[in-house]
C-alpha cells in the first residue's frame, strides 16, 4: 500500500509567509516525485528538468492561490501538468496524443486495485509504463507517485471522474497483463 | 516485491543530483518579493469575499437596482437662483413699503433706506459742516 497517502505535516503555512527554509523542505519532498511524472510523461530530461524547475517558481508566485494547505501536493501536479501540456503545444507535436487527453471512453470501475511487482520484473514495468498512452499513463503516475484519489486525479489533470477511473482500470489492465507474459 | 512508486522513484533516482542543484536556481525566487497586490487580493478574496459570496452578490444586486431606479426615475432640478432676474424697482419699491408698514404697526422708527443712508450728501451741506467746524 501506499505510504504517501497518511498526512504529511509539512511546512505550507510558513511558505506562504516566505520562509526559504520551509520551500527548501517542501522542494525536497515533491521534487523527485514531480520530475518522474514529468519525465514519464515527456520522455525528455532536460525537457523535464525545466518543467519542474518552472513548476516551483510558478509556486513560489502564486502560493496565494492554494486555498488548502493540505492539497498543495495536487496544486503542484497540477501545475506540472499544465505546463506539460503546454509544452507539447510548444512542440506542436503528438497531436493525436494530446487529444487523447480529453477524449477516453467513461467506464465505471469499482475502484483501482493495488500492484505489486517483483524484483525481476521491474524492467518490464518500466517498459510497459512506457507503452502506455499518455493519458493512462498521467492518470496512473498520478496514482502511483503520489497516491492521489480519483477526485484529485480528475482535478489535476482537468478530466471527468469517470474518465480517469476508465483510463485507471485500462491501464493497470494493460500493465498486469504485460507483467504477467513477461512472467511465463 | 516492490510498490510502483518505489520502482519509479528508484529509476529515476540518478536525477536527482540535477534535481538538489536545481534549488541554487528557484531559491532567489523565493526569496524575492511577492507580487503583493495578487497576493493581497488572493487573501482578501478567500478569506472576505468568497466565505459569503452570496451575501456579497446579493449586496451587489441590490446596488445595481438602486442605481436603475435612481437612473430611469431622475429629473433635472429647476435652477431658480441661478436664472433668477433682479428684481425691478417697482418690485423693491413695493417691497419697501411693506417694511414701512410692518415697522409702523410694530410702533418702531422706519427702517432706513440703504441706498438713501449710503448716498453722499449735498455738496453745499459738506461745505457748512465745515466752515461750522
Amino acid at each position: 500500500m501506499l505510504v504517501v497517502t497518511e498526512r504529511e505535516q509539512l511546512p505550507v503555512a510558513q511558505a506562504r509567509e516566505g520562509s526559504v527554509e520551509a520551500w527548501k523542505s517542501l522542494f525536497r519532498r515533491y521534487r523527485l516525485p514531480l520530475y518522474v511524472y514529468v519525465v514519464e510523461l515527456m520522455r525528455d530530461e532536460q525537457t523535464s528538468l525545466d518543467i519542474v524547475q518552472e513548476t516551483f517558481i510558478n509556486a513560489f508566485q502564486n502560493i496565494a492561490a492554494l486555498r488548502d494547505n493540505e492539497k498543495l501536493g495536487a496544486w503542484l501536479f497540477g501545475i506540472a501538468h499544465q505546463k506539460c501540456i503546454q509544452q507539447w503545444r510548444r512542440r506542436d507535436r503528438d497531436a493525436q496524443l494530446r487529444d487523447e487527453l480529453g477524449q477516453q471512453p467513461v467506464v465505471d470501475v469499482d475502484g483501482p486495485v493495488e500492484i505489486l511487482v517483483r524484483e525481476e520484473q521491474e524492467a518490464e514495468f518500466m517498459r510497459g509504463m512506457g507503452k502506455l498512452p499518455i493519458p493512462q499513463r498521467s492518470a496512473l503516475l498520478l496514482h502511483f507517485v503520489e497516491g492521489f484519489s480519483l477526485d484529485e486525479i480528475a482535478r489535476i489533470t482537468n478530466t471527468p471522474i469517470g474518465t480517469i477511473k476508465s483510463r485507471l482500470y485500462y491501464g493497470k489492465r494493460a500493465l498486469r497483463e504485460l507483467l504477467e507474459d513477461a512472467s511465463e | 516485491m516492490k510498490t510502483p512508486r518505489e520502482i519509479l522513484l528508484n529509476h529515476h533516482r540518478n536525477a536527482d543530483p540535477k534535481l538538489v542543484a536545481m534549488w541554487n536556481r528557484v531559491a532567489p525566487h523565493a526569496t524575492a518579493p511577492r507580487r503583493i497586490p495578487m497576493a493581497v487580493f488572493h487573501l482578501l478574496w478567500r478569506e472576505l469575499v468568497w466565505p459569503c459570496r452570496r451575501i456579497w452578490a446579493g449586496l451587489a444586486c441590490a446596488w445595481a437596482l438602486i442605481i436603475v431606479v435612481n437612473a430611469t426615475s431622475y429629473e433635472p432640478a429647476p435652477q431658480v437662483a441661478g436664472k433668477a432676474e433682479p428684481p425691478s424697482r417697482e418690485e423693491m419699491r413695493a417691497l419697501v413699503e411693506q417694511r414701512q408698514l410692518l415697522a409702523q404697526m410694530m410702533g418702531s422708527p422706519p427702517p432706513i433706506d440703504a441706498r438713501q443712508s449710503n448716498a453722499p450728501g449735498p455738496r453745499s451741506e459738506c461745505n457748512e459742516e465745515a466752515s461750522a467746524a
